[in-house]
């Protein structure tokens, strides 16, 4: 960055003799509007017969995507004066202006027995200019809905400046069954509710599981035994192996480390719960913190130098921050009513937590050190807030009032708008968003 | 699993625009009228056309540059970054935003309009977004 801008620095230097006398003019813009942007997505040419279905479809998930993030609306096919009917086909921006499309979005699809191809084109149309380099992307005809969210991705990524997070899964707990006979599992789907698994039976209750960093495993906590403990299950083949405790302990609330070789998570002996931290290679354990008070919910910073948990050592349940190798931790949070289940953002710039005040529950988000609070939610029972890989959107489990309440997920942008429920059938909590899958 | 890669370009002739009309926040008084102001004009322009990302956490103030020609249209399409105090992230946002809202502005009335007399005072402009203020809206 720092190398582009003395770049430029220096081409406007060695330009000045050519500037005008008065030097340029001079603004500054402090005021805009929100709006989302525009963009025309036509049918993905197919390439080839087979591919015809698969072409349609996938430009549908690309323009579902996109505007399902509220940040971007699709220009209607009825609208467009151009068509575009291949891949190959110059882009008539004028066109695509004059229907206020600020993106093109241009893409062919071919099927060779099992192997699909997906390669496609962004145009920023204001400028006529292509936006980064085409791409293409080869897979199996099976895996069509990862293709076209990596098409998403790159579009979102190119446009915004930031990246996407479509192609990413969830694990969370499906949940069936009457309230107080509740059954529970644990599945995964993508992040769109779409290629539901379970990983586990409903024969013991499962809470709060959490990906690894790479996602290819999940922490979470079981009852097999009747006492709650710490399960790590392989994701690809559904392996599991318990995290070592002593006899009449509890383990619960467990999260990877950043590199995901540790875990931090709250251990309950004797009536008082701390925070602990596991290597899961060599299996030696550090007690992080020492208080008669309830630690719990311990969540890593990005750069793993610092964690973020609840505790009730002021008397009501409050966010602390305190160094990866514990140390006197320091409250961060300090308005009205409880707080819990702190989340520390993929980019480190906030905690998203869960605050319950005045009989209501609510998802928000505050800077590390306590300022900026935000409540994005408010409902009869939201919690456990997690993050979508890029730190923009917070899905969490929302839960209805009654003896007929259920739970479903919802994901909210951290501005609070675009608030919406994560289409899974059944019961759905305790959500856990992966990584952007490789 | 699914392989990206790069392709080399295809040649895409650029068409003349058609005139869009972005919105633009209030009425400008057109460069012909006596009391007109450049800078007013192009604000007003330009602020219509800014996209807002309110969720922004970090107070990224970014300054872009570009040249205009005699017709009041970017030259080459091309908006540099001059400074900002942002981390990568925030300015690579932000300076899309700006880039966008300026080259999406220029179409409105096919071009900035200024006095074509007076080209030297407005061909090379400065524009300084303040993400800071803007996302207080």
């Amino acid at each position: 960055m720092m190398k582009h801008i003395l770049a430029v620095l220096l081409v406007l230097v060695l330009a000045v003799p050519a500037m005008a006398q008065n030097g340029p003019l001079r603004l500054t813009i402090t005021d805009g509007v929100i709006e989302p942007i525009t963009f025309a997505a036509p049918n993905f040419e197919a390439e080839n017969a087979q591919a015809q279905q698969v072409a349609s479809d996938l430009s549908r998930l690309v323009v579902q995507d996109l505007a399902g993030t509220g940040l971007f609306r699709e220009v209607p096919a009825t609208a467009f004066i151009s068509q575009v009917s291949s891949f190959a086909q110059p882009v008539a921006f004028a066109d695509w202006r004059a229907i206020n499309a600020q993106a093109l979005i241009v893409g062919a699809v071919a099927v060779n027995g099992q192997q699909l191809t997906v390669k496609f084109r962004l145009y920023d149309v204001f400028s006529g200019q292509e936006l980064g380099d085409g791409l293409q992307f080869a897979g199996t005809v099976a895996g069509w809905r990862r293709m076209g969210h990596k098409v998403a991705d790159a579009v979102y990524s190119r446009i915004t400046g930031e990246g996407g997070y479509f192609d990413s899964r969830v694990v969370f707990v499906s949940e069936s069954g009457p309230k107080d006979n509740r059954l529970k599992r644990l599945a995964i789907m993508d992040f769109d509710g779409a290629n539901l698994q379970f990983l586990t039976d409903s024969s013991a209750i499962v809470l709060a599981p959490r990906f690894s960093p790479n996602g290819d495993r999940v922490l979470y906590t079981s009852f097999e035994s009747g006492f709650p403990r710490i399960n790590v299950l392989n994701v690809a083949n559904v392996g599991r192996q318990q995290l070592q405790t002593a006899p009449g302990e509890m383990a619960f609330s467990p999260r990877f480390s950043r590199d995901g070789r540790q875990v931090i998570y709250s251990l309950s002996n004797g009536g008082n719960t701390d925070i602990y931290r596991t290597d899961l290679s060599s299996g030696q354990n550090v007690r992080l913190t020492s208080a008669p008070s309830i630690e719990t919910a311990p969540s890593f910073s990005p750069d793993g130098s610092q964690i973020v948990f609840e505790s009730d050592r002021s008397g009501t349940q409050q966010l602390y921050i305190m160094g990866a190798n514990g140390g006197e931790p320091r409250r961060i949070s300090f308005g009205d009513g409880r707080y819990g289940t702190p989340v520390w953002s993929p980019r480190g710039d906030l905690v998203a937590f869960t605050k319950q005040n005045a009989g209501r529950f609510h998802i928000g988000v505050m800077r590390t050190d306590g300022s900026e609070e935000r409540l994005l939610t408010s409902s009869f029972l939201d919690e456990g807030p997690s993050w979508s890989p890029n730190g923009r959107v917070i899905m969490f489990s929302r839960e209805t009032q009654g003896v007929a309440g259920s739970s479903t997920m919802y994901s909210v942008d951290i501005s609070g708008r675009n608030l919406k429920a994560v289409p899974v059938q059944g019961g759905a909590s305790d959500p856990s968003w992966g990584p952007l899958q490789p | 699993m699914a392989l990206a890669l790069s392709f080399s370009g295809l040649t895409v002739p650029t068409h003349v625009a058609a005139d869009v009309v972005p919105r633009v926040s209030e009425d400008i008084l057109p460069y012909e009228f006596p009391g007109f102001d450049r800078e007013r004009y192009l604000q007003n322009h330009i602020r219509g056309c800014s996209n807002v990302y309110p969720e922004t956490t970090e107070t990224t103030k970014i300054q872009v540059g570009f040249r205009l020609d005699r017709n009041g249209k970017v030259e080459g399409n091309e908006v540099h970054l001059l400074s900002t105090d942002g981390d990568q992230h925030e300015t690579d946002r932000a300076f899309e935003a700006a880039r966008r809202a300026i080259l999406r502005c220029q179409f409105s009335g096919g071009g900035y309009q200024f006095s074509p007399d007076e080209y030297e005072m407005w061909k090379d402009v400065v524009i300084t977004f303040d993400l800071d203020e803007l996302r207080q809206r």
